[in-house]
């Protein structure tokens, strides 16, 4: 043990990953609340209402009294696409709540209880993810007739078979997980076990989708107003004031641009929250060394 | 007769097309007494986890009789299971798995008691965690951390505290020191033990490690292929084995060599 | 023993640190190790969950994770491991330097035929044709007891049992005849019978490819059978090192008393306290909180590794 010691310094790099990571999260969650918070100020920050026509002021370039300019019917297109935030968080907010929590609930006793109600419940999940889930909306919608309220009924029951497979899923494994059978084996019974020891555990991967869920919806959305299935006029929605500018797309540009970037902007944000928030959650990456 | 198993058979169904079984269990019987330790040995596999889990009735027995404090538990409602299961608890291999990942000690340790109702306001839980947190040599610090904070050795012994707090008569140690380090290995059946005299508790001790059960067992039962081929007293199965497979297993300790023998090997 | 010890070591670390930065703390994985391993002798590295004797074992083969740093020295056969290139480092590990991985349920590539994963390392390492790589598969599976070695090959790891998966583990250790072998904790979580079976293999593989080898565990009972030489580990640090027979029959430091009076067949007596966290150590001797026979001294003063018979060293007071 008397050999000279050779120093070495390498590898001093710190891991930057985690550091990213958090970063991310932080700055996609703030994206998402200030979104939020212009839906929900809406009324108060819209410089003008944002259905009152003005043939005086149609097609007006971006100026300091309409700072994204106007529409085709003179109508600001600032305070209509603050509107159209409302429109599109409160439908999203309605869809995955109530898509999530039924999915949620038909997950934990589809996976918990087994069997031929586990069977019968996946076989018409199965059938509903077979169709394309928008043509599926669409067929929902002109059956009950446009509009948002058919919108919102439409992509909830096309969205719920997600959480219900997921929820299955993470049910399955986590049933025979030894936490669940010490609880059977102190006699709790099957509520509680769900409740109590299932439920906590797949939230998190929930939050997940539901939050790039909500991504997904605000396009859907969108999508179904441009071809005319959803918000009917004069309610301000992005895909709906997209289609109604699409004529003046050469000479008055802004009337598509702008709610075109609040889409993209929001698009983006619940996206990069939702994939922060997985590697958030999950264990492996949050650990720095192995042994 | 504390619990006694007859005739006891688990049977899987294997492949789609041509359905056959897989005896898990075949035909076992035995039983343990109160305050005895009956130690359960045999390779991974031989189907002794699954006896625990069909004694405890957390799996359903293809046939045969589960008798505990003479009451049949094959066939019983799950409503008068949940009385019993009070009596009859297990501990574990995995001790971090065998927590909720998302419960504070603490409330881990509460569950029980509020479970049963076997305590009566807020005070008298906190009062009776902490006792049985000190029973098993943990100290208050871990009352509020999370199961992934603790060593495996600190994760069982809080396993150990929440069966305690049921009092039950019959203890299954499902190989409850096969994750572990072997000096956590001494704390953790030197505490099973001393608990098992203070309370006088039937053990099965399951494990696959010939020398832990040679150290904790009165009677010795060895398993092999899902058959029970010899049940005897340690010292019968230990010295004199009598079915072949006993003596194949009782051979496959490591010795540890003498010094001499050490220095042979070395010169060679 | 004292033969091999004439002639030069084939691994010789000196002053080995390896610490992790996580988050704001440092974890001190490996701390001042210095050991040496001679051609064809067993060293067994003994220790406790979270001792850092995988990290050891990782840091010889330059293996770990970014968030490491590295310093000391650890020379094979000539060759400063801690200064070689990305390119010289592939050269040795596999070759040089075989490593026989922990999980046989898991270190196997669940997708490729076993055969085909033997056959790899032959194939990257050694101009062989597909062929002869073939054959040498055959053999060494023949010698390993694999039963119908030549049908073997095509099969995925999961038609294997446990026992079989091990075997070709240790084949691919072995592959290429390395001077080195580092197995790390070949028993863990296997039952007894499984147990036997692997120890008697690694002894007779050792001895056929005259390697030397780095046996890293936790059971004392496998030290005893394959080991010439022990180090005990227990906190990042080396606290003792000698024949494995003196440390079995006359341990010197009170942590390794106390680890094999708590074996079942050695008294069963359990060792007081847990384990330290690796990010804060105790002061002075790290075992002292846990120690029998701790007085004032041992809280104060970190003991030096030191010599107290032939070969024997032993890191502490003794008072």
């Amino acid at each position: 043990m008397d050999a000279a010691l050779v120093a070495n310094k390498r590898n001093k790099e710190v891991v930057v990953r985690s550091v990213k990571r958090d970063k991310l999260l932080g700055f996609s969650s703030a994206v998402v609340l200030i979104i939020v918070l212009v839906g929900v100020l809406a009324p108060l920050i819209m410089p003008h209402d944002p259905i009152s026509v003005s043939f005086a002021d149609k097609v007006k370039p971006p100026s300091f009294q309409y700072p994204f300019g106007t529409d085709p019917l003179g109508r600001c297109v600032l305070s209509r696409v603050i509107q159209g935030t409302r429109t599109s968080l409160v439908a999203a907010a309605v869809i995955v709540s109530i898509s999530g929590v039924g999915g949620v609930l038909v997950g934990l006793i589809s996976g918990y209880k087994g069997g031929k109600a586990d069977s019968l419940i996946m076989r018409s999940v199965d059938v509903m993810l077979a169709f394309p889930s928008i043509i599926l909306a669409m067929a929902l919608i002109v059956s009950m007739g446009p509009g948002l309220g058919s919108v919102i009924v439409a992509l909830t029951l096309v969205h719920w078979t997600g959480y219900a497979r997921l929820v299955r899923a993470e049910v399955l494994t986590l049933k025979e997980s030894e936490f669940v059978e010490a609880a059977r084996a102190m006699g709790n019974s099957s509520s509680r076990i769900i409740f109590k020891y299932i439920l906590p555990n797949v939230i998190a991967p929930v939050m997940v989708m539901a939050s790039l869920d909500i991504a997904h919806i605000v396009l859907s959305m969108a999508s179904l107003s441009f071809l005319g299935l959803g918000a009917q006029p004069p309610e301000a929605e992005w895909g709906a004031m997209i289609n109604q500018g699409r004529e003046f797309i050469r000479t008055a540009p802004h009337v598509t641009l702008f709610p075109g970037l609040a889409l993209m902007v929001t698009i983006l944000a619940f996206s990069l929250l939702g994939d922060s928030l997985r590697d958030y959650f999950d264990p492996r990456l949050r650990e720095g060394y192995i042994e | 007769m504390l619990i006694e198993v007859k005739n006891l058979v688990k049977e899987y169904s294997v492949g789609i097309f041509n359905k056959s079984g897989v005896r898990a269990v075949d035909d076992v019987n035995f039983c343990v007494q109160q305050g005895e330790t009956l130690g359960l040995v045999g390779e991974s596999g031989c189907g002794k986890s699954t006896v625990a889990r069909l004694m405890l009735m957390l799996i359903k027995p293809t046939s045969g009789s589960v008798r505990f404090e003479g009451q049949e538990l094959t066939g019983m409602s799950q409503a008068k299971l949940a009385k019993i299961r009070r009596e009859m608890q297990i501990v574990f291999q995995q001790p971090q798995q065998s927590l909720h990942p998302r419960m504070k000690i603490s409330e881990s340790l509460a569950e029980p008691l509020k479970l049963y109702r076997l305590v009566k306001s807020k005070t008298e839980e906190k009062n009776r965690v902490k006792q049985l947190l000190d029973e098993v040599g943990l100290s208050e610090e871990h009352l509020e951390r999370y199961p992934h904070e603790l060593s495996g050795g600190q994760a069982q012994r809080v396993a150990i505290a929440r069966v305690l707090a049921l009092k039950p008569k019959f203890i299954v140690a499902d190989e409850p020191t096969s994750m572990l380090d072997v000096s956590v290995q001494a704390q953790i059946l030197s505490l099973i033990k001393k608990l098992q005299q203070e309370h006088t508790i039937g053990l099965l001790f399951i494990s696959h490690d010939l020398e832990v059960v040679q150290a904790v067992s009165d009677r010795v039962a060895v398993m092999h292929q899902g058959k029970l081929v010899e049940m005897g007293s340690r010292q019968q199965i230990f010295r004199q084995p009598q079915h072949s497979y006993t003596k194949y297993l009782t051979s496959t300790i490591l010795e540890m060599p003498t010094s001499i023998m050490r220095n042979d090997v070395a010169c060679q | 023993m004292v033969t091999k010890q004439t002639t030069s070591p084939l691994l010789a670390i000196r002053g080995l640190i390896t610490h992790f930065q996580v988050k704001e703390t440092i974890v001190k994985a490996v701390d001042d190790v210095s050991l040496d391993i001679y051609p064809q002798e067993v060293l067994a590295l003994v220790g406790e969950t979270g001792c850092g004797k995988s990290v050891l074992a990782l840091s010889i083969l330059r293996l770990l994770p970014k968030n490491s740093q590295i310093e000391g020295s650890i020379r094979f056969n000539g060759v400063e491991i801690l200064e070689a290139s990305e390119e010289e480092l592939r050269k040795l590990r596999g070759k040089e330097i075989g490593m026989i991985p922990q999980s046989q349920a898991t270190s196997l590539n669940p997708l490729l035929k076993v055969g085909w994963q033997v056959r790899e390392v032959l194939q990257l390492h050694k101009t062989l044709g597909k062929f002869e790589a073939r054959e040498k598969v055959v053999k060494l599976f023949t010698r390993l007891q694999l039963p119908d070695p030549a049908k073997k090959m095509n099969y995925y790891p999961h038609q294997l049992s446990g026992g079989m998966r091990q075997r070709v583990l240790v084949s691919m250790g072995v592959a290429c005849q390395p001077k080195l072998i580092l197995v790390d904790e070949p028993t863990k979580g296997l039952d007894a019978v499984l147990r036997k079976e692997v120890v008697t293999m690694l002894g007779e593989e050792a001895a056929e490819n005259r390697s030397s080898m780095l046996l890293i565990t936790h059971d004392f009972s496998v030290a005893a059978v394959l080991a010439d030489r022990i180090a005990v580990m227990y906190a990042g640090e080396i606290v003792e090192m000698g024949s494995a027979a003196e440390i079995l029959e006359k341990p010197g430091h009170p942590y390794t008393q106390s680890l094999l009076d708590s074996l079942p067949g050695r008294g069963f007596k359990p060792i007081r306290g847990f384990s330290p966290s690796l990010s804060s150590l105790p002061a002075g001797c790290r075992f002292q909180p846990r120690c029998r026979d701790a007085c004032p001294d041992c809280s104060a003063l970190h003991p030096k590794i030191a010599l107290t018979g032939a070969n024997h060293y032993v890191r502490c007071f003794l008072c």
